[in-house]
């Protein structure tokens, strides 16, 4: 099966000040569909770069990347834009939601923005999404009113809601106790598994490399030797 | 359907938005709401006056469109502006042509023939008049009055003296003034009036010649005349009002002076003080707390010569006992009492105002010129020839609204064959009168393509040519009727003969040189059109008013060379009152503007800064940079059409206020411009929704640099800090 994400001879680099800073040097990487995979790597290693060019969020300084086949640094911005909206579904740090929405609007907003549905297909595909992530009973409160993971929870309801071939999840569980984080996780996995939905995750929590299908070790801007997780052996094995 | 519920979603957040980033809606909004505010103000004021002075300037004098010669050297002004000195406007040659083809144009009401000039009124002072009465006492032998008269020029004799005394003291050639004493002294002298019993006209011609210059100097009134044709003026201005007198009868000759002019300039300065005390006193002063007032007052008390010299010897006596009457306890001469009369306080005044209306005034000359006296109006043509005309000063008028604009009361108005007369424009006979004048002095024309081959190759005696041709000697259109002329008195005359006056001459009938045919004075109404004309008023129907474009193009389609402006233009420094006010109006609004726009972006650029994540993460779930844009802009819209509407509601109800109350006219000029005492100014709607609409631009220009770098934010920020 082709990979459903696939980087060739990646490098990036930032300008800090007036120094250059490498932050990917020669990736290779391949993540196949319906993956459950982690970028693992201290802070400052390049896991979130590596994240943005996974996600189309940004474009490699020289190599190639290919969402669902297309190379990325060969699109506009407009089509980069397009591209996000109808193949990724995002899921931030810092939970990011549009703060004068409602759960309903927050949710609804990608589908909008995508066009093509109408006012009853998307409230049927909002309102069973909400559902799924257990939050029925908040339907009509802002994200102010609500916990930190009941914000996360609404934030995996978005990513989820224009059904994309992949999910990016940012660090997801930073801002969260590990109890919340763990349920986080927890739901994720389980949309993985209903929907083969392709996750890919950044972070250094150890308890959610443990989960993965596959952890991706980043180190200074180098992807170490593909490693598949105990998670994935065992399904091997199965 | 998805486009309008993306719509209202966008409408939500920007409103959502408007209420959460409640620092920068207030910042913003306030200076929305406040640009709204000054601009639905300062519109509705800025239209209302010009509203108002439309109606003062168009209902009065102006009509919509005033017309004058395409070639003229200077631009017609009907309200002079400051400099008194007269303007050349030109002629219309062909009247009857103009007003028959704009006749001929749908929505004009009518073309009023006009013309202005300056003429000069000399008045004759106290002395004169004593004396003319001595001279007709004397001939028909009144003892009783001759009597009385000499008194009283005794006194007047007396009282000059004191004055050219202290005029001495100041002086730079003290023999003059001794001389002049001299002259005095024999007026008191009773040996001199015995010898106006002897030798009348001698000492008739000593008081004419010696004594009347030495009276205080008698006043040389500049009158602004425009001549028109009245009766059409009345029916075309409806704001115009005869106060005292009566309109000039139809076809005949005759002066009409504004009433405020009247009042303030021609009126006995003494009863001037009364009239002004009172006003100020209805308005809710007091001459004691007043200290123009108490100014007012003693003056008058200095000037009471000004009434004492005018009671006739006959009046005195009834005077004096009014006086005492009036005031209980009092004794003394006339001047002691009148002293003691004029001492105006709050408690005596509203007593001592009647007292001078019943008991003085009718035993006065209250005005210089009394409405139905003769009087003879001077000016120079052109070219410097002296005209004079007599006319019957007939009564006041005012504009209706305009009664205490001053501005509004410059201009007197006089038929236009006096006018035409005035102006230079000859009749018939006196064209005769100058044909023989020149065959007499053998005088030849001379065109001015010969004028040298005349002046320095023949012998011809042409060198007085250049003296004695009037210059604008106007051609009347051909085959025009005979122009009849109102009185005359001297027909053509150098300018040196009449150029200095002295001394004052006698305001009376000249009846020796005044051509006055009672049937020469009936004119039939069309010579009035074929005669001379400078300008003239335009009268539009208000319902069906044609552009003034539409009158131009009539009158150049017929190759008639006239000029068509607008009232604004016609009237002078007070039209551009309302560009100015323009002028100030938008600086004032460019100005807040700026500021305006320099704040609001300022604002929304540090609060797209501080939103950068949350446009960082609309950008990376696959918001497109023009539908940010539109997020922003719409949050800009709502909160301009919230500001705008809240600033246009309260400019409203400031209007509303100000309507109610009027805006009083502070200055005698903002009469005119308020067209009334007070501005009632009233908004249109139209301006306000172009108010908030301009208000709303404004604030979506000031936002669109800082929303197009917002839109610029790359998603990358919405992922954790970079590493």
């Amino acid at each position: 099966m082709k990979p459903i994400v696939e980087l060739k001879d990646v490098v990036k680099d930032y300008p800090l000040g007036k120094v250059t800073v490498r932050a990917l040097q020669q990736v290779n990487l391949a993540l196949d569909r319906g993956e459950f995979t982690v970028i693992a790597g201290p802070s400052g290693s390049g896991k979130t770069t590596l994240l943005n060019l996974v996600g189309g969020i940004d474009v490699p300084t020289s190599g190639e990347v290919f969402i669902d086949g297309r190379e990325t640094s060969l699109l506009s911005d407009g089509a980069l834009t397009a591209l996000r909206l109808q193949k990724l579904g995002f899921i931030f740090q810092s939970f990011n939601l549009i703060n004068v929405l409602d759960v309903v609007q927050n949710v609804e907003f990608p589908l909008l923005l995508q066009g093509g549905l109408t006012r009853a297909e998307r409230r049927a595909r909002v309102h069973g999404l909400i559902e799924r992530v257990g939050l029925t009973g908040q339907v009509r409160q802002r994200p102010g009113e609500l916990s930190g993971g009941q914000r996360q929870r609404v934030a995996i309801a978005r990513a989820l809601v224009t059904r994309p071939a992949i999910v990016l999840a940012d660090e997801p569980t930073a801002n969260l106790d590990s109890a919340t984080g763990n349920d986080i996780i927890e739901l994720m996995r389980e949309i993985n598994r209903a929907d083969h939905t392709t996750f890919i995750f950044s972070t250094h929590d150890p308890e959610v490399m443990k989960r993965a299908d596959r952890v991706v070790p980043i180190l200074d801007g180098r992807v170490e030797a593909d490693t598949y997780s105990r998670s994935q052996a065992v399904a091997e094995e199965r | 359907m998805n486009g309008l519920d993306r719509l209202a979603l966008i409408l939500w957040m920007g409103a959502r938005n408007v209420a959460l980033h409640k620092v920068k809606s207030f910042v913003v909004g306030g200076i929305l709401f406040f640009g709204t505010l000054l601009l639905v103000v300062g519109g509705s004021l800025l239209l209302s006056v010009q509203d108002s002075m439309e109606r003062s300037v168009t209902s009065s004098l102006s009509g919509q469109a005033q017309l004058y010669s395409a070639d003229a050297k200077d631009d017609l002004a009907l309200f002079p502006g400051g400099t008194m000195g007269s303007m050349d406007i030109g002629e219309i040659s062909d009247f009857r042509g103009v007003h028959d083809t704009l006749l001929a144009v749908p929505g004009v009401v009518d073309v009023v023939p006009m013309g202005i000039t300056d003429a000069i009124v000399l008045q004759g002072t106290e002395l004169d008049r004593l004396i003319d009465r001595l001279r007709a006492a004397t001939v028909v032998g009144d003892r009783v009055e001759v009597a009385m008269l000499s008194t009283e020029l005794g006194t007047i004799a007396q009282s000059l003296e004191g004055d050219i005394q202290a005029a001495q003291a100041a002086s730079a050639d003290p023999a003059v003034q001794d001389a002049e004493i001299e002259i005095l002294r024999r007026v008191g002298d009773p040996a001199f009036w015995a010898g106006l019993e002897s030798e009348p006209e001698q000492a008739l011609t000593f008081l004419e010649s010696q004594v009347a210059p030495l009276g205080s100097d008698g006043k040389a009134l500049y009158l602004r005349l425009i001549g028109t044709n009245l009766d059409q003026f009345e029916a075309c201005f409806d704001r115009f009002r005869v106060v005292d007198g009566a309109q000039v009868p139809a076809g005949e000759p005759g002066l009409l002076i504004s009433k405020r002019f009247y009042e303030t300039q021609l009126k006995n300065p003494i009863a001037q003080v009364f009239d002004e005390v009172r006003q100020a006193r209805d308005e809710g002063r007091t001459i004691a707390d007043d200290p123009l007032l108490q100014e007012e007052v003693r003056r008058n008390v200095q000037q009471r010569k000004r009434v004492l010299f005018q009671v006739g010897p006959g009046d005195v006596d009834a005077v004096r006992e009014g006086l005492m009457a009036a005031m209980p306890g009092s004794s003394g001469d006339l001047d002691t009492l009148l002293q003691r009369f004029l001492a105006l306080d709050d408690a005596n005044f509203d007593a001592r105002y009647d007292t001078f209306y019943a008991l003085i005034a009718p035993r006065i000359r209250l005005y210089d010129l009394p409405i139905g006296e003769t009087v003879t109006l001077r000016s120079f043509t052109r070219s410097g020839y002296a005209r004079a005309a007599n006319v019957v000063l007939h009564g006041t008028f005012t504009f209706e609204g305009l009664e205490r604009a001053d501005l509004a009361s410059v201009n007197h108005l006089v038929d236009l064959t006096t006018f035409r007369l005035l102006y230079g424009s000859m009749s018939d006979e006196q064209r005769a009168e100058l044909a023989d004048i020149r065959a007499e002095a053998g005088v030849g024309d001379v065109s001015r393509d010969d004028a040298e081959a005349a002046l320095f190759g023949g012998g011809a005696p042409v060198v007085m040519q250049a003296v004695s041709e009037p210059a604008p000697a106007p051609a009347p259109a051909p085959g025009s009727a005979p122009q009849p002329t109102p009185a005359v008195s001297e027909a053509v005359a150098p300018l040196v003969s009449e150029a200095a006056p002295a001394p004052a001459p006698k305001v009376r009938p000249v009846p020796a040189a005044v051509v006055s045919s009672a049937e020469g004075r009936e004119h039939p109404d069309h010579t009035l059109d074929d005669g001379l004309v400078l300008n003239a008023a335009v009268v539009l129907d208000p319902d069906d008013a044609p552009s003034l474009s539409t009158l131009q193009a009539a009158l150049d389609a017929e190759g008639l060379e006239v000029q068509v402006v607008d009232w604004k233009q016609a009237a002078g420094l007070i039209g551009q009152l309302v560009t100015v006010l323009q002028v100030v109006l938008w600086v004032g609004v460019l100005v807040v503007f700026i500021v305006a726009m320099a704040i609001i972006n300022n604002t929304m650029m540090m609060s797209v800064m501080e939103r950068t994540q949350e446009v960082g993460t609309l950008r990376a779930i696959g918001t497109s940079r023009a539908m940010v844009v539109g997020i922003f802009m719409v949050e800009t819209l709502v909160l301009g059409l919230i500001a705008g509407a809240l600033g246009a509601g309260v400019g409203l109800a400031v209007v509303g206020v100000l309507h109610a109350v009027g805006i009083p006219a502070a200055a005698d000029i903002l009469v005119l411009v308020f067209a009334g005492p007070r501005l009632y100014p009233v908004v249109s709607s139209p301006w306000v929704l172009q108010s908030i609409g301009l208000v709303v631009l404004v604030a979506l220009v000031s936002a669109l640099q800082p929303t197009l770098l917002a839109a610029r934010t790359s998603p990358a920020v919405a992922m954790s800090p970079k590493e």
